[in-house]
């Protein structure tokens, strides 16, 4: 088979990009999930939460870009964390189950996204006129806002994996992590470390949808696919695995470009769930996870 | 007592977190305010667009102030939708059933064409004609399965007496219950060759989009001679995939090659791996069968990677300027032909009461079915006037397949229809091309020939 080394190059920066991207989509999902076992799966909807305000705000307020930017990241956040305070922790002291919060979430996310189409319509929105400058490093092709994501994604990486380790809160939530009644004992507020994670959760899920409102446009629908790219990289990181979920994320992103070498753009989705499976076929606790003892 | 491992607490001592509360009561706040500041009109308009009830022939329909658009009643007669002799018809209540895309990313479709309807509505009614409402349901982006579902909600629990339908796959759909319900529907939005022939209870309201396509190439090719190599990005659609071979086989028949052509999901807001691989086989034009917004995309994809070659597709919209910005100078494209400063006061009374309706220039969707609306208008009126049930779909039908033909389509040209195929005649294609971000009518498209330079005329 022969090699054309101008697409594979293409590709491999494409692939870098869309595995920044799905670095930091998964690594949303960890926090909460790996913190909570909550299935989230209204975390779509705080996607779209956020990028609609950062529209609204930039695009039609003429809100400066950047404080727009940071006010849908903590729109985001606090709209995560809400769903957490109004939601599952009124469910869990009912005594609701795993299934009664997914069913929650999922009910949620449609109703939530049913509701910002009717308020805002069903038509795209726009930021505008965002900055972003071409690149051209030979035959390779690339933006600004391209290396944007790739370096904020790597840098919420280091950041949240250095959180964890030396921070107080940090290391408290992954005491929730490991063991929540032993946690719990030793004095750490789980349900406070819920809503914690569930806030930053969703401002790294916040950080993803301005990328690619940014890049496109904001739309009701816009969130599901994204967020489930997310979860696979979760899964092929490994639960719990800051860094892992990163690789994992970057591995799916890449993985998903180069297929571009050999197969038709249209199957890329394929490919994520095929490299999925074989994964979990083959190590079922992701490529970072820990075998069970 | 504490508070369980696991978070719940125990029943008896229920304790809220403060700072959790005020975040939950502050991020409803925001989306509150938001929501005041962000939320648009669209959301009146989604819902159809149900008739002023009045008799009087010159009310204002639409126009803000209350302030007359247009003189509805002279339009129309002067269109040919002359009703001043069919008594009673201002009197009938008639329903349209519309499957539309009302969510999801090409929601914009659904939008303009339920604005260019519900003016219609208004617009027939100000001018002595039936009332008309509009019932809606969702194909959700042209799925088959949402939009047969709506059909069969739409007949048997709305008793539509018609169907406006959109998408080509989602319309080949509801041909059974089409049948079953002998209900009559048209789709003014997306006409292609697979449609044709397929129900008598199926006609096209727009000219068949598939028809124009071999002029695209021929286009290509007299604008570009040295253009050898052509690359196709089309929608992962039975329609729009047959449309490519149209284009591929012209190209190919005038001495070109397809090199690649690669398939896109509806609605893909990340065309990165398609657009790689065409780049890597050094195209010298790119045609695009992609409709709504993802044109857009195509297009900023292909610019931002450096493929500067003529890009020549199927669709322009405002909305998808609004994703390309400038690099759509140059794009040049196919569809519907329509022109404000026609001469004619039906036209005009589109065009000035559309806009001030809406804020917005129409769209040719719009178009189509604001002129899809006088044409079951009419058809109303003649089974009225021949003393039969206008509400009831047979009716319709047998008004249709008796005289297969409308007054004035919306570009001042007889509207007729091919009684084998269903297909619409009378009206012609055009090509535009994009200049300042402005399309600008660059020729016609008569069948698949092209005539660069011709006017529209009234």
């Amino acid at each position: 088979m022969t090699i054309n080394w101008s697409l594979a190059q293409q590709l491999a920066v494409n692939g870098v990009v869309a595995g920044s991207l799905f670095a930091l989509l998964g690594l949303s999902w960890n926090v909460i999930y790996a913190t909570t076992r909550v299935f989230h799966f209204a975390h779509a909807l705080v996607f779209v939460v956020a990028a609609y305000a950062t529209v609204v705000l930039v695009g039609e307020h003429g809100v400066p870009l950047l404080a727009g930017l940071t006010a849908g990241i903590a729109v985001g956040a606090v709209a995560g964390a809400a769903v957490e305070v109004l939601v599952y922790r009124p469910l869990r002291r009912a005594q609701g189950t795993a299934l009664t919060l997914f069913l929650a979430s999922m009910g949620l996310f449609i109703a939530g996204v049913n509701v910002v189409q009717l308020v805002f319509g069903p038509r795209n929105r726009s930021l505008g006129d965002v900055p972003n400058h071409q690149f051209f490093v030979g035959d390779v092709a690339f933006s600004a806002l391209d290396v944007s994501v790739v370096v904020v994604a790597w840098a919420a990486v280091a950041t949240v994996a250095a959180w964890e380790r030396r921070t107080r809160w940090g290391r408290a939530l992954s005491a929730v992590r490991t063991n929540p009644m032993l946690a719990s004992a030793v004095g750490v507020d789980v349900p406070r470390m819920f809503a914690v994670a569930f806030m930053v959760g969703s401002a790294l899920v916040a950080i993803a949808a301005l990328y690619v409102t940014a890049t496109n446009v904001a739309n009701p629908a816009m969130g599901a696919a994204p967020i489930i790219s997310g979860l696979i990289a979760m899964f092929l990181g490994g639960i719990g695995k800051t860094v892992g979920v990163a690789i994992g994320g970057l591995v799916l992103g890449l993985s998903q470009s180069m297929g571009g070498l050999v197969l038709p753009g249209q199957y890329q989705v394929t490919v994520s769930f095929v490299i999925l499976l074989v994964v979990l076929l083959v190590k079922p606790q992701g490529l970072f996870g820990e075998r069970p003892r | 007592m504490k508070e369980q491992p696991d978070g719940t607490m125990p029943r008896s001592r229920r304790r809220t977190t403060r700072t959790g509360m005020a975040a939950a009561l502050l991020a409803l706040a925001l989306v509150a305010g938001l929501a005041a500041c962000g939320g648009d009109d669209d959301d009146e308009t989604a819902g159809g667009g149900n008739a002023t009830d009045t008799t009087d022939t010159t009310a204002a329909a639409g126009g803000a102030g209350g302030e007359q658009c247009a003189d509805f009643a002279a339009a129309a007669s002067e269109a040919g939708y002359d009703w001043s002799d069919v008594d009673g018809l201002a009197d009938v209540d008639l329903k349209v059933g519309q499957i539309l895309a009302l969510t999801g990313p090409q929601a914009f479709f659904g939008t303009v064409m339920t604005q260019g309807s519900a003016l219609a509505a208004d617009h027939i009614r100000a001018a002595g004609g039936p009332a008309i409402d509009f019932e809606q349901g969702d194909n959700e982006g042209g799925l088959p399965d949402p939009s047969a579902a709506a059909a069969r909600r739409l007949v048997s629990e709305e008793d539509v007496a018609v169907i406006q339908s959109s998408f080509g796959p989602a319309t080949l759909a509801i041909i059974p219950i089409l049948e079953q319900t002998e209900t009559l529907a048209f789709n003014p939005a997306g006409a292609t060759e697979d449609q044709l022939s397929q129900s008598e209870y199926l006609w096209m309201a727009r000219p068949t989009a598939t028809d124009a396509f071999p002029a695209l190439a021929d286009y290509a090719l007299d604008t570009h001679p040295d253009a050898e190599r052509a690359a196709i990005l089309v929608w992962n659609e039975a329609s729009a995939l047959s449309s490519t071979e149209l284009i591929a086989d012209r190209f190919e028949e005038l001495g070109g090659e397809v090199v690649i052509q690669e398939q896109v999901e509806i609605g893909s807001p990340d065309m990165s791996a398609q657009v790689a691989r065409i780049r890597a086989e050094n195209p010298d034009v790119l045609f695009l069968v992609l409709f709504g917004p993802d044109y857009a995309t195509a297009i900023k994809e292909a610019r931002d990677s450096g493929l500067d070659v003529p890009i020549i597709g199927s669709d322009w919209n405002t909305e998808g300027h609004t994703i390309t910005g400038d690099q759509d100078e140059g794009y040049v494209y196919v569809s519907d032909p329509f022109d404000p400063e026609l001469d004619s006061p039906f036209v005009q009374m589109f065009a000035d009461c559309y806009v001030e309706e809406y804020g917005e220039a129409p769209e040719p969707f719009g178009a189509s079915f604001y002129e899809n609306t006088w044409v079951i208008a009419e058809l109303a009126a003649r089974v009225l006037a021949d003393g039969g049930d206008p509400t009831d779909s047979t009716a319709l039908l047998e008004a249709l397949e008796s005289n297969p033909t409308a007054p004035m389509s919306i570009v001042c040209t007889q509207l007729e229809w091919d009684l084998e195929t269903h297909a619409m005649t009378g009206k012609p294609q055009a090509l535009y091309e994009v200049t300042d971000g402005s399309p600008e009518r660059i020729g016609l498209i008569e069948g698949d020939e092209l005539d660069l330079g011709a006017e529209l005329s009234c």
